[in-house]
């Protein structure tokens, strides 16, 4: 896993609208919990072979945001591959980039329930995943950012 | 799961004596070949016979091959080196020629060379991505030095016609001409009179990763990218790569005697494989077919939305088979630069796959992988694409 790519720990996500796959518009803020948002690129094989493993991966009290270059016709098939059970919103490279600082692909965000990131990282496989959201602990985190808490 | 490799263009296997050579030289020459000890003296005497080897081979003085780290290295150290010799020389804006399609190690070489106030022009290719001589030769100014122009493109497999381009600028001798010929050595006949610069690379030929060279004509003047000792005629100072200068000389002696008969055995395979993928309808070949294209590399398109590299790429490793689309070098961009400059089609250049093939192919691999293909793009027409990638 890297950690010179997304927005720094402990930063607060954007405070922004979203489009989802059914044309709803959503706001990262108003999605109460742990959140994860996973950033993917149709352009990438490394991003293509993660898909399959985000389906088997269960993350409990945690929303799984899918962020994707791909176009209405993709996520159409993503959300039924997903079964519905996930928000896929359609963004460019550049808008990953300009709100997410996320230069590379794939890329995952993990974000508390306060809207504070408290891990990132490449990930390739659904062990990536689940370690990403499970290395930083309530305390050590609270401990790393207690000027935040 | 077995795996079918066909991605030969980004690398190749060691040849079995390539690779027994490397262990050896290894193992057994690791003196420095500078020091001036009997043992450092034994290595550096081994990398003079490899260097005499080669000049015999590819017609050219000992003193014209330089052993760099790769084609990258060698690639920039003809443009870079032969642009600030230029520069150093004469107060004239350097105009260098070259092409939409070359491997990123020139074509970005050249556009960081834009950055510092040097003219470039990238010529613009035909829908078979050939260049044309008519072209170059319009393109010619009274500041051009320079025309780098690739022998095989990595992508397609379309062939350069360099010799020509050679014999245009004989008459020309201040404009200084590069061939990179990583994708062309080994496959094609290749004769160096005409040419000022030359780039190979030791893994696609059979030999390590690490090593290549750049032949550097008696006339041609270039100005070194690092600094330090004096080896390779101080152009590429640095400890020589003793087992690399080895191993590479002996792939390209293997490369070069046996050129023929692997040629022979890469068309019937090439033949086999283009007839049976042109007759999917789905599908659009891009690579043209010998005598225009080499016959180690295919590529394609699928021509639907919807559809990317990327896609098809993991859909075929579900299925054992390992190809590629674009170069390694600048395997993460959303559309091929190469088929952009060939077919203007987003679709097309977003969606292609290069399958490259090796002497060690047999024409059971490749049915096998015409028959997943096949298989593929009647799966990604009728079935949820996402659902395919599932083991």
């Amino acid at each position: 896993m890297t950690l010179d790519n997304g927005l720094n720990l402990g930063e607060l996500i954007t405070n922004k609208e979203y489009s989802d796959q059914n044309d709803q518009l959503f706001n990262l803020y108003k999605y109460k919990g742990k959140k994860v948002l996973i950033f993917v690129s149709m352009h990438c094989v490394r991003c293509i072979e993660l898909l399959p493993e985000i389906r088997t991966v269960h993350l409990p009290n945690t929303s799984v945001i899918i962020f994707s270059t791909g176009n209405q016709e993709d996520h159409e098939q993503l959300d039924d591959f997903f079964q519905r059970k996930m928000k896929i919103v359609s963004l460019t490279s550049e808008q990953m980039e300009q709100d997410f600082s996320v230069t590379t692909h794939p890329f995952c965000i993990f974000v508390d329930e306060y809207q504070q990131v408290c891990n990132k990282g490449t990930v390739y496989n659904g062990k990536d995943l689940l370690e990403l959201v499970s290395v930083i602990g309530e305390g050590k985190r609270k401990k790393l950012f207690s000027n935040l808490f | 799961m077995n795996k079918l490799y066909f991605d030969y263009c980004a690398s190749t296997p060691l040849h079995p004596k390539v690779a027994e050579q490397l262990f050896c030289t290894s193992e057994q020459l690791y003196a420095n070949p500078s020091s001036v000890h009997e043992m450092g003296f034994e290595a550096n005497q081994r990398v003079e016979e490899s260097r005499e080897r080669l000049s015999t081979i590819l017609h050219v003085e000992p003193s014209e091959v330089i052993f760099t780290s790769g084609a990258t290295e060698s690639n920039n150290l003809a443009i870079i080196g032969a642009v600030r010799t230029w520069m150093k020389k004469t107060s004239q804006t350097p105009h260098v020629i070259s092409t939409q399609i070359e491997h990123s190690s020139v074509f970005n070489c050249c556009k960081q060379l834009v950055g510092e106030g040097v003219e470039i022009t990238f010529l613009p290719v035909d829908h078979n991505g050939i260049v044309s001589i008519a072209s170059i030769e319009k393109a010619i100014q009274v500041n051009t030095m320079l025309v780098s122009v690739m022998h095989v493109n990595n992508e397609t497999g379309s062939i350069q016609p360099i010799h020509e381009i050679g014999k245009l600028l004989r008459a020309k001798p201040h404009i200084y001409f590069h061939v990179d010929g990583v994708q062309g050595f080994g496959k094609l006949a290749l004769e160096l009179d005409d040419i000022d610069l030359y780039t190979l690379s030791g893994h696609k030929i059979g030999g390590p990763k690490g090593i290549g060279l750049l032949i550097v004509k008696e006339h041609v003047e270039l100005t070194p990218l690092f600094f330090g000792g004096e080896q390779e005629n101080g152009l590429r100072p640095g400890t020589t790569n003793v087992p690399g200068v080895l191993s590479l000389v002996e792939a390209i002696e293997i490369s070069y005697s046996e050129r023929e008969e692997k040629m022979q055995g890469l068309t019937v395979l090439h033949d086999l494989v283009y007839s049976k993928l042109e007759e999917i309808p789905e599908i659009i070949m891009n690579s043209p077919r010998p005598p225009l294209s080499a016959p180690h590399i295919i590529n394609f398109s699928y021509k639907g939305t919807g559809v990317t590299s990327a896609l098809l790429i993991s859909i075929l490793a579900k299925q054992g088979i390992i190809v590629s689309s674009q170069s390694a070098c600048s395997s993460t961009a959303k559309t091929s630069r190469v088929l952009m400059a060939m077919t203007n089609d987003e679709i097309l250049s977003s969606s292609s796959i290069r399958l490259s093939f090796h002497e060690s192919v047999t024409p059971d691999d490749v049915r096998y992988l015409v028959h997943s293909i096949s298989h593929m793009i009647h799966q990604v027409k009728s079935q949820n694409k996402f659902a395919l990638l599932q083991r």
